[in-house]
Protein backbone atom coordinates (compact mmCIF):
# COMPACT_ATOMS: atom_id res chain seq x y z
CA UNK A 1 0.00 0.00 0.00
CA UNK A 2 2.04 2.58 1.00
CA UNK A 3 4.85 2.28 -1.61
CA UNK A 4 5.29 5.77 -2.51
CA UNK A 5 6.23 8.69 -0.42
CA UNK A 6 5.74 11.69 -2.35
CA UNK A 7 2.32 12.37 -1.27
CA UNK A 8 2.18 14.57 1.51
CA UNK A 9 -0.67 13.58 4.22
CA UNK A 10 -1.97 15.61 6.79
CA UNK A 11 -1.08 14.92 10.05
CA UNK A 12 -3.35 12.35 11.75
CA UNK A 13 -5.14 14.10 14.77
CA UNK A 14 -4.98 12.50 18.11
CA UNK A 15 -8.78 12.80 18.98
CA UNK A 16 -11.16 10.39 19.49
CA UNK A 17 -11.08 7.12 18.23
CA UNK A 18 -9.15 5.70 21.04
CA UNK A 19 -12.26 4.32 22.64
CA UNK A 20 -13.37 2.43 19.57
CA UNK A 21 -13.02 -1.76 20.00
CA UNK A 22 -10.48 -3.57 18.65
CA UNK A 23 -6.91 -1.99 17.49
CA UNK A 24 -6.79 1.46 17.14
CA UNK A 25 -4.02 4.06 17.53
CA UNK A 26 -4.68 7.18 19.52
CA UNK A 27 -1.44 9.66 19.80
CA UNK A 28 -1.07 10.89 23.45
CA UNK A 29 0.98 13.86 24.94
CA UNK A 30 3.70 11.69 25.66
CA UNK A 31 5.50 10.61 22.61
CA UNK A 32 3.78 7.26 22.11
CA UNK A 33 1.59 5.14 19.76
CA UNK A 34 -1.26 3.90 21.71
CA UNK A 35 -2.63 0.42 20.91
CA UNK A 36 -6.23 -0.28 22.99
CA UNK A 37 -6.77 -4.25 23.45
CA UNK A 38 -9.02 -5.67 25.79
CA UNK A 39 -7.56 -6.00 28.44
CA UNK A 40 -5.60 -2.46 28.29
CA UNK A 41 -3.43 -0.04 26.44
CA UNK A 42 -0.12 -0.67 24.69
CA UNK A 43 2.04 2.26 24.33
CA UNK A 44 5.06 2.23 21.90
CA UNK A 45 7.43 5.34 22.17
CA UNK A 46 8.69 7.28 19.58
CA UNK A 47 12.45 6.70 20.16
CA UNK A 48 11.72 2.74 19.30
CA UNK A 49 9.65 3.19 16.25
CA UNK A 50 12.99 5.43 15.79
CA UNK A 51 15.04 2.83 15.80
CA UNK A 52 13.25 0.16 14.16
CA UNK A 53 13.77 2.50 11.07
CA UNK A 54 17.42 3.22 11.67
CA UNK A 55 17.90 0.03 12.15
CA UNK A 56 15.81 -1.06 8.68
CA UNK A 57 18.30 1.84 6.97
CA UNK A 58 21.17 0.06 7.80
CA UNK A 59 20.14 -2.79 6.77
CA UNK A 60 20.19 -1.79 3.17
CA UNK A 61 23.87 -2.32 0.82
CA UNK A 62 25.08 1.18 0.28
CA UNK A 63 24.20 2.43 3.43
CA UNK A 64 27.42 3.41 5.36
CA UNK A 65 25.43 5.61 8.43
CA UNK A 66 22.55 7.32 9.25
CA UNK A 67 22.74 11.17 9.64
CA UNK A 68 25.81 12.14 8.08
CA UNK A 69 28.17 14.84 9.05
CA UNK A 70 25.18 17.85 8.96
CA UNK A 71 22.86 15.63 10.66
CA UNK A 72 22.92 17.82 14.07
CA UNK A 73 22.39 20.58 11.49
CA UNK A 74 19.36 19.54 10.37
CA UNK A 75 18.26 17.87 13.89
CA UNK A 76 15.73 20.66 14.37
CA UNK A 77 14.15 19.88 11.06
CA UNK A 78 13.98 16.19 11.06
CA UNK A 79 12.75 16.99 14.88
CA UNK A 80 10.71 14.57 16.97
CA UNK A 81 14.09 12.84 18.90
CA UNK A 82 13.65 12.40 21.99
CA UNK A 83 16.91 11.49 23.71
CA UNK A 84 19.32 12.00 20.78
CA UNK A 85 20.33 8.32 21.13
CA UNK A 86 23.32 6.71 19.04
CA UNK A 87 20.92 4.28 17.15
CA UNK A 88 17.95 6.80 16.28
CA UNK A 89 20.62 9.57 14.79
CA UNK A 90 19.42 10.88 11.46
CA UNK A 91 15.76 9.66 12.14
CA UNK A 92 12.96 11.23 12.73
CA UNK A 93 9.95 10.21 13.26
CA UNK A 94 6.08 11.42 13.72
CA UNK A 95 4.03 8.89 15.03
CA UNK A 96 -0.25 9.48 14.54
CA UNK A 97 -3.40 7.49 14.92
CA UNK A 98 -2.51 4.24 13.63
CA UNK A 99 0.02 6.02 11.14
CA UNK A 100 3.66 7.49 10.71
CA UNK A 101 5.86 9.35 8.79
CA UNK A 102 9.64 8.58 9.00
CA UNK A 103 12.88 10.89 8.30
CA UNK A 104 15.68 9.30 7.25
CA UNK A 105 19.10 10.93 6.87
CA UNK A 106 21.85 9.00 5.12
CA UNK A 107 25.51 8.68 4.24
CA UNK A 108 25.76 6.45 1.32
CA UNK A 109 28.81 4.58 -0.40
CA UNK A 110 30.40 5.84 -3.80
CA UNK A 111 29.24 5.24 -6.19
CA UNK A 112 26.15 3.30 -5.15
CA UNK A 113 23.09 4.21 -7.00
CA UNK A 114 21.49 6.61 -5.03
CA UNK A 115 17.84 6.38 -6.14
CA UNK A 116 17.55 2.94 -5.71
CA UNK A 117 19.24 2.95 -2.41
CA UNK A 118 16.80 5.60 -1.29
CA UNK A 119 13.87 3.00 -2.76
CA UNK A 120 15.45 0.39 -0.78
CA UNK A 121 15.67 2.30 2.20
CA UNK A 122 12.24 3.11 1.73
CA UNK A 123 10.80 -0.60 0.88
CA UNK A 124 12.81 -1.65 3.85
CA UNK A 125 11.76 1.02 6.10
CA UNK A 126 8.01 0.74 5.67
CA UNK A 127 8.37 -3.38 5.75
CA UNK A 128 9.97 -2.96 8.75
CA UNK A 129 7.87 -0.53 10.62
CA UNK A 130 4.16 -2.09 9.90
CA UNK A 131 5.36 -5.37 11.07
CA UNK A 132 6.83 -4.75 14.10
CA UNK A 133 4.82 -2.14 15.13
CA UNK A 134 1.37 -2.40 13.69
CA UNK A 135 1.13 1.30 12.11
CA UNK A 136 0.93 2.34 8.66
CA UNK A 137 3.93 4.04 6.90
CA UNK A 138 2.65 7.01 4.72
CA UNK A 139 5.30 8.41 3.82
CA UNK A 140 9.09 7.91 4.13
CA UNK A 141 11.54 10.59 3.13
CA UNK A 142 15.43 9.95 2.72
CA UNK A 143 17.90 12.29 2.45
CA UNK A 144 20.98 11.44 0.88
CA UNK A 145 23.42 13.84 2.90
CA UNK A 146 26.62 12.82 2.36
CA UNK A 147 28.70 10.21 0.76
CA UNK A 148 31.64 7.66 1.84
CA UNK A 149 34.60 6.83 -0.89
CA UNK A 150 36.53 4.29 -0.61
CA UNK A 151 39.56 4.96 1.60
CA UNK A 152 38.07 6.99 4.24
CA UNK A 153 37.32 3.52 6.66
CA UNK A 154 34.36 3.48 8.09
CA UNK A 155 31.71 1.08 8.70
CA UNK A 156 31.72 -0.28 4.95
CA UNK A 157 28.64 -1.43 3.79
CA UNK A 158 31.01 -3.92 1.17
CA UNK A 159 30.76 -4.40 -2.43
CA UNK A 160 28.39 -1.92 -3.98
CA UNK A 161 26.42 -2.70 -7.36
CA UNK A 162 28.56 -0.64 -9.61
CA UNK A 163 27.61 -0.71 -13.54
CA UNK B 1 -14.89 -2.15 42.86
CA UNK B 2 -12.60 -0.55 45.86
CA UNK B 3 -9.19 -1.55 46.42
CA UNK B 4 -8.65 -2.61 49.92
CA UNK B 5 -5.44 -4.13 49.42
CA UNK B 6 -2.17 -3.31 52.04
CA UNK B 7 0.58 -1.60 50.54
CA UNK B 8 2.73 -5.09 51.12
CA UNK B 9 0.10 -7.05 49.27
CA UNK B 10 0.62 -4.35 46.33
CA UNK B 11 4.18 -4.71 46.07
CA UNK B 12 3.92 -8.24 46.68
CA UNK B 13 2.04 -8.43 43.12
CA UNK B 14 4.06 -5.69 41.32
CA UNK B 15 6.61 -8.11 42.09
CA UNK B 16 4.66 -11.12 40.44
CA UNK B 17 4.03 -8.82 37.61
CA UNK B 18 7.74 -7.83 37.09
CA UNK B 19 8.51 -11.40 37.65
CA UNK B 20 6.13 -12.21 34.71
CA UNK B 21 7.02 -9.85 32.37
CA UNK B 22 11.12 -10.19 32.60
CA UNK B 23 10.53 -14.10 32.21
CA UNK B 24 9.45 -13.46 29.12
CA UNK B 25 12.48 -14.18 26.36
CA UNK B 26 10.61 -11.02 24.45
CA UNK B 27 11.66 -8.43 27.27
CA UNK B 28 14.94 -7.55 27.88
CA UNK B 29 14.09 -5.85 31.02
CA UNK B 30 11.80 -3.91 32.87
CA UNK B 31 12.33 0.21 32.50
CA UNK B 32 12.71 2.17 35.63
CA UNK B 33 12.27 5.02 34.05
CA UNK B 34 15.14 7.73 33.26
CA UNK B 35 15.47 8.19 36.97
CA UNK B 36 14.35 4.99 38.41
CA UNK B 37 10.44 7.04 39.20
CA UNK B 38 8.81 4.42 38.29
CA UNK B 39 8.48 2.02 40.85
CA UNK B 40 5.99 0.77 43.42
CA UNK B 41 6.86 0.75 46.65
CA UNK B 42 5.37 -1.40 49.97
CA UNK B 43 6.19 -3.79 52.50
CA UNK B 44 10.06 -2.41 52.54
CA UNK B 45 10.86 -3.19 49.01
CA UNK B 46 11.12 -1.56 45.84
CA UNK B 47 9.60 -2.74 42.52
CA UNK B 48 11.20 -1.06 39.66
CA UNK B 49 9.33 -0.43 36.54
CA UNK B 50 5.59 -1.49 37.61
CA UNK B 51 3.03 0.89 39.14
CA UNK B 52 -0.34 -0.07 40.24
CA UNK B 53 -3.19 2.84 40.43
CA UNK B 54 -5.47 2.56 42.76
CA UNK B 55 -8.18 2.91 40.54
CA UNK B 56 -11.60 1.04 39.34
CA UNK B 57 -10.82 -1.29 37.47
CA UNK B 58 -7.34 -1.22 38.91
CA UNK B 59 -4.51 0.15 36.46
CA UNK B 60 -1.28 -2.13 36.39
CA UNK B 61 1.19 -0.35 34.13
CA UNK B 62 4.23 -2.37 33.36
CA UNK B 63 7.54 -0.40 31.82
CA UNK B 64 9.72 -2.50 29.32
CA UNK B 65 12.58 -2.74 27.07
CA UNK B 66 11.83 -5.14 24.34
CA UNK B 67 14.23 -7.35 22.51
CA UNK B 68 14.60 -6.94 18.89
CA UNK B 69 12.90 -9.62 16.58
CA UNK B 70 8.88 -10.07 17.36
CA UNK B 71 6.08 -7.31 16.46
CA UNK B 72 5.99 -4.99 19.29
CA UNK B 73 1.91 -5.70 20.04
CA UNK B 74 2.77 -9.25 20.09
CA UNK B 75 5.18 -8.92 22.87
CA UNK B 76 2.94 -6.63 24.59
CA UNK B 77 0.31 -9.28 24.38
CA UNK B 78 1.91 -11.91 25.76
CA UNK B 79 3.41 -10.06 28.67
CA UNK B 80 -0.11 -8.87 29.39
CA UNK B 81 -1.51 -12.75 28.98
CA UNK B 82 1.94 -13.96 31.32
CA UNK B 83 0.34 -11.27 33.84
CA UNK B 84 -2.79 -12.22 33.74
CA UNK B 85 -1.94 -15.68 34.04
CA UNK B 86 0.59 -14.91 37.62
CA UNK B 87 -2.57 -12.91 38.83
CA UNK B 88 -5.19 -15.12 38.68
CA UNK B 89 -5.29 -16.50 42.11
CA UNK B 90 -4.43 -13.08 43.97
CA UNK B 91 -8.17 -11.73 44.67
CA UNK B 92 -10.80 -10.13 41.86
CA UNK B 93 -9.32 -6.71 42.08
CA UNK B 94 -5.87 -8.21 40.43
CA UNK B 95 -7.84 -10.42 38.29
CA UNK B 96 -10.08 -7.80 36.99
CA UNK B 97 -7.41 -5.59 36.39
CA UNK B 98 -6.47 -3.57 32.91
CA UNK B 99 -2.85 -4.49 32.34
CA UNK B 100 -1.42 -1.78 30.55
CA UNK B 101 2.46 -2.21 28.66
CA UNK B 102 4.49 0.61 27.59
CA UNK B 103 7.29 -0.55 25.53
CA UNK B 104 10.02 2.07 26.33
CA UNK B 105 12.87 1.10 24.63
CA UNK B 106 14.35 -1.60 22.64
CA UNK B 107 17.60 -3.19 22.87
CA UNK B 108 19.55 -3.37 19.59
CA UNK B 109 19.85 -6.50 18.18
CA UNK B 110 23.57 -6.41 17.92
CA UNK B 111 26.04 -4.46 20.36
CA UNK B 112 25.51 -0.71 19.61
CA UNK B 113 28.17 0.99 17.82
Amino acid sequence: MADTASTKTSEPTGASGGESAGQALSRRSTGAAELQESRGVTTIQDSVVAKIAGLAAREVAGVVSLGGATASAIGGVMGRLRGSEHSTAGVGVEVGERQAAIDIALKVEYPARLHEVASSVRENVIDRIETMTGLEVVEVNVAVLDLSFPGDEEEDAGSQRVE
Amino acid sequence: MTLTTAAAEIAAAAAEIAAAATGLPTVARLYHGAVGEIATYGGGRRVGGVRIRPDSPLQIDVHIVARYGRPLPEIATSVRTEIAHRLRDRGPALVDAVINVHIADMEDPQVPT
